[in-house]
């Protein structure tokens, strides 16, 4: 990978330490990734692994302590305040897709207000572009005027991604977007974002949790630990033979669909019948 | 919760919707018209004073009521009803002068204090707070004395001190909306931040400063009132309500009724404004009102005789979910088997027919419809759906735990035999927590913060059970080891807050066996945690159903915690069971259609560039079900037969699906055709 869209140097975060005395334990520490422009990088850890802590340090919502971040030639870690390019070029879906939404706005508030903030105050284009971005991540154009209470989780994080795509971003961070939804809903919302991704070339920072789901979303994968990188490389690599153990402990966590696999042994199927 | 939009709570955007909350309210609408009359008062006295405020007429001094001065006369022979309405303009414009002033300095203050934090707000905090200690009055006072007497120096005094009240409110909301989500979405958008605050901020706080602003005014008229009493705030002729009673007060033994009507417009005002804003209060935080005799008719009226009862009006709200295991204490000599467990024959827990129904503003909605699954000792039945399948209600409706707003329509839930719905609120309290327990999806959200877990597990322990808090102590320890967690001495001391999720979790399952279920209901237990946490808690479950033989109800939308943990499965859609089979034939050689699709796309580990496999379309939402069978506008297999009558549950080799076409299917299967 030569030309990077998106790359991290050595990068070590802390939290500030809460009471006196107490000294903070860093949530990330020495780690270094690379995202080329259009693929899609997943992170994966459990909770506490401090990879949630890297995207929002992409995000900007958090300071690094050391290392850089870089967006194609500019320091991220540099900025003094964040200029509005870089607000463009980089947006996020959230976890909670209904935390996420301002209960009390339209869906056309919502998705316009990137384009609002980036592209135009003109009433008629606004309008045309939420239409768009709606039927691009498979909703009605006329559901704009309804307000998220409206819809299900899964529709409510069809409007996050619009709103992410809404000022044509080249990278958008994916903060677990799909854990707080059902699992039929998860796999409509993650071919959602190939497709989109193939249509727009748009990069993904793809964080996550359930190995199995992020081998198929990224093309490359980091595994971490306790603030810390464990391994990175092609998923499939990766999820195929991992080179770390702790990776393997990992993906024999993932809670397997074959009933046979599991500890507990199966009853006889005609030992008993209920109604 | 799995159901959404249920007293929903009306949000600062909808004024359309707390107006007509208000106007619900019989005496918040009394109220209401009450300040409307003292408005039009305000602005239009000449309207309704039938009198000059200002003719003296010395023939008619000091007189009670009568036809011509309905509320009697002054000294010098005025008017008291005309001067009243004449000088309410006076009370309002102080109040708003006082409340304006306030509302002015506090809210900029609030906003910026709440929305920047750091330095500037602790500085703020800081004066505020010693501001708050002041007596307001006293204060007022020592303004007057420094700037001379007068109704608008008075006010701008209460204004100022009122203001600290506005600055609190506001930072307190502000601090709330901050941490959404939400508004960090803004912030990477790239939102300027003043835009944020006038967009995002303001609106959300809008609904408690509302209610702010009819207190405040309340505060500021009796204020006035008692400075222009001490004869600090109008100075005569000017009359305000306060002078009005200060005069009354010098002549109180030649004409004792003086004194009553101002005092009456003062009181009637400020309870007007109280009575308005504490409906306010009431419609922004979404507090049903009439709810409980709608409730209380309907499930008389739709059960058979199962009627959910006196339980109805103190229904678990959602999200305090602790009452179940620290509720009301119960007599100790409670006889415990109530009916032995009968191995083989009576199931542990057999539900039949249950149906449940949501009370909204106009309709009544069936949210779970003839649902029927029976569990035996020992055994695990998953009960699995999508969001809006009714899965969460169900285990719900079986523990009595229902949220505000539903009611078990019809059904049956029997217990070791013993029928629970129907049972009185103190009878279903005896048996939670300690016949049945339940585990939450968010620990966080389930056990209190205000106690250390050891505190909650001795508490739930002595609600159950005849033992001195020393012995509980020592069963505590006991229950935080046998659910693994380390050191269990030092953790009893620990509040929740102080735990890791998976270590919450794990208190939240001591909490639930404390008293050894027979039944213990997990709900969602591994959702929100990551794939290490949700194996281990579902290892933890699995061990203490070894040692105990209690039965579980799984319920989940997770098929791995599904395929690993359950024996029987029970797949729900749309409010109705749709298949019930061993966990082996589910995953195996499923029956129903949806029960199949469901499956496939959950399996996410495929390659990148291969696409998941997914089920078209959404989840029916309640209300909106399909007549027939409710699955098949998502079918691919539906024919039109499936379209015209509403299909009933049918046996299959290992149990019973509700698809008109689950023979045909089996069979196309038992050839290898799927």
């Amino acid at each position: 990978m030569t030309e990077s869209l998106l790359r991290i140097e050595d990068v070590t975060i802390s939290y500030p330490a809460r009471g006196w005395l107490k000294r903070s334990t860093p949530a990330v520490e020495g780690v270094s990734l690379s995202l080329a422009a259009g693929q899609t990088l997943g992170v994966v850890g459990e909770s506490g692994s401090g990879k949630t802590t890297i995207a929002r340090a992409v995000l900007r919502l958090l300071d690094c302590q050391a290392g850089r971040i870089w967006f194609k030639d500019h320091e991220v870690t540099a900025f003094k305040r964040v200029p509005k390019w870089y607000r463009r070029e980089v947006q996020a879906v959230f976890q909670d897709p209904t935390a996420s939404l301002n209960p009390a706005w339209t869906i056309e508030d919502i998705i316009a207000e990137p384009i609002r903030v980036h592209e135009s105050t003109d009433g008629r284009l606004i309008r045309g572009r939420v239409a768009e971005l709606l039927t691009q991540v498979g909703l009605e154009p006329e559901m704009a005027g309804r307000r998220p209470v409206a819809f299900s989780g899964g529709q409510r994080q069809r409007i996050g991604i619009a709103r992410a795509l809404a000022s044509r971003p080249s990278l958008i961070v994916c903060d677990e977007p799909v854990s707080a939804l059902d699992v039929s809903t998860q796999s409509t919302i993650v071919n959602l974002l190939d497709d989109l991704q193939r249509e727009t070339g748009v990069a993904y920072l793809f964080i996550g949790h359930d190995l199995a789901l992020m081998r198929h979303v990224s093309d490359r994968l980091a595994v971490m630990r306790h603030g810390r990188l464990i391994e990175e490389g092609p998923a499939e690599e990766v999820y195929a033979s991992p080179r770390q153990a702790y990776t393997a402990e990992l993906l024999a966590a993932s809670p397997s669909l074959d009933p046979h696999t599991r500890r507990r042994a199966l009853a006889a199927p005609a030992e008993r019948k209920t109604c | 919760m799995t159901t959404a939009n249920t007293a929903t709570p009306a949000t600062p955007g909808r004024l359309g919707g707390v107006a007509r909350g208000i106007l619900r309210d019989p005496l918040a609408l009394l109220g209401l018209c009450f300040l409307t009359a003292v408005a039009l008062a305000a602005i239009a006295p000449g309207l309704l004073s039938p009198h000059d405020p200002l003719t003296r007429n010395l023939d008619h001094s000091l007189e009670g009521p009568s036809a011509e001065f309905w509320l009697g006369t002054d000294l010098l022979g005025r008017d008291t009803f005309s001067r009243l309405v004449h000088s309410s303009r006076s009370a309002v414009l102080a109040g708003l002068e006082a409340t304006g002033i306030a509302l002015v300095i506090g809210v900029p203050i609030g906003l910026a204090a709440g929305f920047f934090g750091g330095w500037f707000d602790k500085v703020t905090m800081r004066i505020v707070d010693a501001v708050t200690a002041l007596p307001g009055m006293i204060v007022a006072i020592a303004v007057i004395a420094a700037i001379g007497p007068g109704v608008v120096q008075a006010m701008f005094a209460l204004g100022l001190i009122f203001s600290t009240t506005f600055v609190r409110v506001t930072r307190g909301e502000v601090l709330v909306v901050r941490e959404q989500q939400y508004v960090e979405a803004a912030h990477v958008t790239g939102v300027p931040w003043i835009r944020i605050l006038r967009r995002h901020v303001l609106p959300n706080i809008m609904g408690p400063l509302v209610v702010q602003i009819s207190l405040t005014m309340a505060s500021a008229l009796l204020a006035e009132a008692a400075l222009s009493f001490l004869g600090l705030s109008a100075q005569p002729p000017t009359a305000t309500w306060g002078v009005m009673v200060a005069q009354g007060g010098t002549l109180i033994s030649q004409q004792p009724f003086l004194i009553v009507p101002p005092g009456l417009a003062i009181g009637l005002t400020v309870l007007s404004l109280n009575l308005v804003g504490d409906a306010l209060l009431g419609v922004l935080r979404g507090e049903p009102r009439h709810l409980g005799r709608r409730l209380r008719k309907l499930s008389r009226a739709g059960s058979q005789g199962e009627a959910v009862g006196g339980a109805v009006e103190s229904l678990a709200v959602p999200g305090a979910p602790t009452r179940l295991v620290t509720s009301a204490p119960v007599p100790a000599d409670r006889p415990r088997d109530v009916v032995e467990p009968d191995q083989g024959e009576t199931p542990l827990l057999d539900v039949r027919g249950l149906g449940v129904s949501h009370l909204a503003e106009t309709r009544t909605v069936q949210i779970v419809e003839d649902v029927s699954f029976s569990v035996q000792a020992g055994e695990t039945l998953g009960l699995v759906g999508e969001s809006g399948s009714g899965k969460t209600i169900t285990a719900l409706a079986a523990m009595g735990l229902l949220p505000h707003g539903m009611v078990t329509t019809r059904g049956s839930v029997r217990l070791q035999g013993q029928e629970l719905l129907g049972l009185r609120e103190r009878e279903l309290n005896a048996l939670r927590g300690d016949r049945i327990a339940m585990v939450f999806q968010e620990p966080s959200s389930a056990l209190n913060p205000a106690f250390t877990i050891g505190n909650q597990i001795v508490e739930a322990l002595r609600t159950h059970q005849d033992i001195s808090r020393k012995e509980a102590r020592i069963r505590a320890i006991d229950l935080l080891d046998r659910v693994g967690i380390r050191e269990p001495q030092r953790r009893l001391r620990d509040y929740p807050h102080q735990l890791s999720g998976g270590m919450a979790q794990r208190a939240m399952v001591a909490l639930a066996i404390s008293c050894d279920p027979v039944l213990l209901i997990a709900d969602e237990p591994t959702t929100a945690l990551d794939v290490t946490l949700k194996r281990q808690i579902g290892d933890l479950l699995l061990d203490l159903q070894d040692e105990s033989g209690m039965a579980m109800i799984f319920v989940t939308h997770e098929l791995g915690m599904i395929a690993q943990l359950a024996d029987r499965v029970a797949v729900m859609y749309a409010g109705e069971v749709v298949e019930e089979s061993s966990v082996e034939t589910m995953f195996g050689s499923p029956t129903h259609p949806y029960t199949a699709a469901l499956i496939e796309s959950a399996r996410q580990d495929r390659p990148r560039g291969v696409e998941l496999e997914v089920i078209p379309g959404g989840v029916p939402v309640p209300g909106s079900w399909p007549g027939a069978c409710r699955f098949a506008p998502r079918c691919p297999v539906a024919v039109p037969a499936c379209t015209t009558a509403r299909v009933p549950l049918t046996a299959t080799p290992d149990g019973q699906a509700r698809c008109i076409r689950a023979e045909e299917l089996l069979q196309v299967e038992s050839m290898g055709g799927r």
